[in-house]
């Protein structure tokens, strides 16, 4: 997928818990919707098409295609987002690096795939096969994990790059989850952001989660704030990337508006703090 | 190109190893071998912890209901029920209220709202017993009127 011509803005994950909310926000230029909680593309909430209206995209993102999984990629879960993406008008869908399914049982979540040359073949096979139904460019993103698989060909920015190198697909970059994973893996954030092919970034992911005492771990919750670690890789990103779109995440724990807003700014601040870095480097340079 | 291309031998060792993990991830199979079993315990009481927030919001009186066992029953169900396909908590807090009925842990309050529930689809006309009350309560979906329920003592 091109991304040099890909402009989203400011987004923000839309949930119906927050959409007076995001009506009021002034600034945004898309907004993202779980194509799974959606069952009639042509029945969408009122709240989109007004967002619609007023020249903001909407992004499909799906999570349930299992595109990392062993078994063939269902052509009427492909549809599904292809359809949602035809009535909005979307420039890109979205789905995951990840398997959610084995032999027919559903694991619930998102798990992580092995980075190996055999799992790449049947991923690659996946991808293209979704791809075939889908009537617009598709951006996969990266997953947070709480383990790795033993078996490995590739670290997890040279899999990435492999992936959108034999497909063709954009990055949905999660920056959580490259957080999470360095919190919970020790994957090197640095390392992992000069690997990957920043070019082909469409837009990124920004979720809050909380460090969990008891059991050490973060927690990716998209119920908490974004965290500060998450927030300064967002302004290294930018300031090595152009980043055609960076949103915020909320699944639940829904703040007030006042709060969701701050939590904009937030992102807002980072990504002002990396232009701000990048002007001073080329008045002194 | 080595890792173009689809290969059938590739399917079915990945389709092994994820069941495999999958398996030890939602029951009390050990982890696969060479995983760090710590590693997958936390991803599965993870997982657990999803499972229950979901089941939680969709039926939150029922899991108010059971105060403090709302984990450990929640547990104790997801180990003989896994995951419905459609991956709703809604459908899988549905199924944990019935489950809960059958094994006799629901409050009549909890009983009255699964009934509720239960008239919403399929047949229009169901019927519980109130143990708590030693009533019969009887729900019915009407046109244009949505459910209804009353009960009525028995015993």
């Amino acid at each position: 997928m091109n991304t040099a011509t890909l402009t989203l803005g400011l987004g923000i994950g839309w949930r119906p818990h927050i959409a007076l909310a995001i009506d009021r926000m002034s600034d945004l230029g898309f907004v993202e919707i779980t194509a799974e909680n959606f069952d009639a593309p042509a029945r969408l909430p009122r709240h989109l098409h007004v967002l619609r209206s007023r020249g903001l995209a909407v992004v499909p993102h799906g999570i349930s295609l299992s595109l990392g999984g062993a078994e063939r990629v269902d052509p009427a879960r492909v549809r599904h987002l292809a359809e949602l993406a035809r009535e909005l008008g979307s420039p890109l869908v979205s789905e995951h690096i990840a398997f959610v399914r084995a032999v027919g049982h559903e694991a619930g979540h998102l798990l992580p795939i092995p980075r190996t040359h055999g799992s790449l073949h049947v991923l690659v096979d996946n991808i293209r096969a979704a791809q075939d139904l889908l009537p617009v460019p598709l951006a996969l993103e990266n997953i947070s994990a709480l383990f790795d698989w033993p078996e490995r060909d590739f670290d997890e920015a040279d899999f990435l790059a492999a992936v959108v190198d034999r497909t063709g697909v954009g990055l949905l970059l999660d920056v959580a989850n490259v957080y999470a994973n360095h919190r919970n893996l020790g994957t090197d954030p640095a390392t992992f952001i000069d690997r990957i092919p920043l070019e082909r970034i469409a837009y990124v992911h920004m979720g809050g989660g909380f460090e969990n005492d008891a059991d050490g771990v973060y927690h990716d919750t998209h119920a908490h704030d974004v965290p500060a670690g998450a927030l300064d890789l967002l302004q290294t990103l930018a300031a090595r990337a152009p980043l055609p779109g960076v949103m915020l995440e909320r699944d639940d724990n829904f703040p007030d508006e006042r709060h969701l807003n701050a939590e904009m700014d937030r992102i807002r601040a980072a990504l002002s703090r990396a232009r701000n870095r990048n002007a001073h480097r080329e008045t002194h340079a | 190109m080595p890792d173009d291309g689809d290969d059938d031998d590739d399917r079915h060792t990945l389709a092994d190893r994820q069941r495999q993990l999958l398996e030890s991830l939602t029951t009390d199979q050990p982890a696969p071998p060479e995983f760090d079993p710590r590693r997958i315990e936390l991803a599965r009481r993870s997982l657990l912890a999803k499972r229950a927030r979901g089941v939680a919001k969709a039926w939150p009186s029922v899991a108010a209901d059971l105060a403090g066992r709302f984990d450990e029953l929640v547990e104790r169900y997801a180990r003989s029920h896994e995951l419905p396909q459609a991956r709703t908590g809604d459908d899988d807090g549905l199924r944990f209220a019935r489950w809960l009925c059958r094994e006799g842990l629901l409050s009549d309050d909890g009983r009255i709202q699964l009934l509720v529930r239960r008239a919403a689809r399929g047949w229009p006309l169901r019927m519980t017993r109130l143990p708590g009350s030693h009533r019969l309560a009887i729900a019915l979906r009407l046109p244009a009127r949505g459910i209804r329920w009353f009960s009525i003592r028995f015993g």
